[in-house]
């Protein structure tokens, strides 16, 4: 079995390194570089990053910054009207008056 | 960390303030940790020159006043040289702490080339190299546009400068094929402003205030139809789909503005912010590139 978890931010890709173990939280099966220890066990990055008392490192930071890029601009949500004005306009107004 | 102890790549890009060429993700990381390593010393070297400044001043000025008191009691000798040394220990303060700060890079814009890579290294295309043209430097003179003299609305005279700092460019390669671009354009903008005191005297205040222009590009390896729109702020935010060689291009700008109470403001946009703004362009990709 191989690790189930996905590396990489804008490309997603499988780790497909050899699994060690699973998260005591979801159950996927995760290799030693994706296993995060703490309070309940053994858990992924997500997990971890979801629940208190785990420690955080390099996989759980990149898993809050695309939770929270999914997050702030809506992930799959859709142009709302104001969204297409300020892409129809040739430049954003007022962005270089000195006296805002 | 001083600028001996660097490697000779790093040295040469402390020194020439700018990095440029082709780079391994590995090689660049390194690169900008030695940068950043070298930029908290130089901070420490200015703060402590900073000091120096203040204190021959002090000593500069009892110099002076001892000095005069020593040339009246008949000692021109001595008096002479506590005036000269006083003097001449405060220039070689100022020049030596000026020196520094010239030699300083900016921390910020070397925080955020670092968050950004840390963030996407894994999403980058392991046999491309990272194209980058990055000019540290800052708003130097040189950068300086013409003087534009703006109306006065009751002040005496108001006067507009404007630098153009384009201090960096980027091109990363994924590993799907796709082409990444990220430019930004610094504008500081400097308004000063005379009026006329009570008492006839006149007073010149300075204001600044910095617009970052952040682009992102995502390039195609083919033509493709973009799959939907990411959400854009339109307050700040505008995005675009452009031709380029053949190819719809689709361009992401985003506005930042920062302004200090005094001097010139020295943030940035955060590695946070490019990685964003890359993130929602590679949301446009079609389905199967996901």
């Amino acid at each position: 079995m191989t690790c189930q978890w996905q590396t990489g931010l804008l490309v997603p890709q499988p780790c497909e390194a050899p699994a060690m173990g699973g998260c005591s939280l979801c159950g996927r099966s995760l290799c030693m570089m994706h296993t995060v220890s703490g309070p309940n066990g053994p858990a992924c990055p997500n997990c971890a990053n979801s629940n208190q008392g785990y420690e955080q490192n390099e996989e759980t930071e990149l898993e809050s910054s695309r939770s929270s890029y999914y997050t702030q601009y809506g992930g799959a949500q859709y142009f709302t009207n104001r969204d297409r004005q300020s892409v129809e306009r040739e430049e954003v107004e007022g962005y270089d008056e000195f006296e805002t | 960390m001083k600028l001996n102890d660097l490697s000779p790549v790093a040295r040469q890009a402390a020194e020439a303030q700018a990095i440029r060429g082709e780079w391994e993700y590995g090689a660049f990381d390194q690169l900008l940790k030695q940068l950043i390593a070298y930029d908290a010393a130089m901070d420490a070297l200015i703060a402590f020159r900073l000091k120096w400044v203040v204190v021959a001043v002090i000593l500069a000025f009892l110099g002076v006043f001892v000095g005069i008191i020593v040339i009246d009691n008949d000692e021109a000798a001595t008096g002479s040289a506590m005036l000269v040394g006083g003097i001449v220990h405060l220039i070689v303060a100022i020049v030596l702490w000026r020196k520094a700060k010239k030699k300083n890079l900016p921390e910020n814009a070397l925080a955020m080339l670092q968050q950004l890579f840390r963030q996407v290294r894994k999403d980058l295309d392991p046999k491309a190299t990272i194209r980058v043209n990055v000019d540290l430097s800052g708003p130097t003179q040189a950068k300086c546009g013409p003087k534009k003299e703006l109306p006065a609305n009751g002040f005496v005279s108001r006067y507009q400068y404007v630098y153009a700092d384009p201090w960096c460019q980027l091109r990363l390669q994924l590993r799907d094929g796709y082409k990444l671009t990220l430019r930004q354009v610094d504008q500081l903008i400097e308004l000063q402003r005379t009026k006329r005191k009570a008492r006839g005297g006149y007073k010149t205040k300075t204001k600044y205030k910095k617009l970052c222009r952040l682009t992102a590009t995502i390039v195609p390896p083919t033509p493709v139809e973009w799959a939907g729109q990411p959400k854009v702020d339109p307050t700040w935010e505008r995005l675009r789909v452009a031709k380029k060689k053949g190819l719809d291009v689709a361009v992401l700008d985003r506005w930042f503005v920062y302004k200090e109470k005094f001097g010139r403001p020295i943030q940035n946009p955060s590695g946070a912010d490019a990685v964003g703004m890359l993130y929602r362009l590679c949301s446009m990709r079609p389905a199967e590139a996901k």
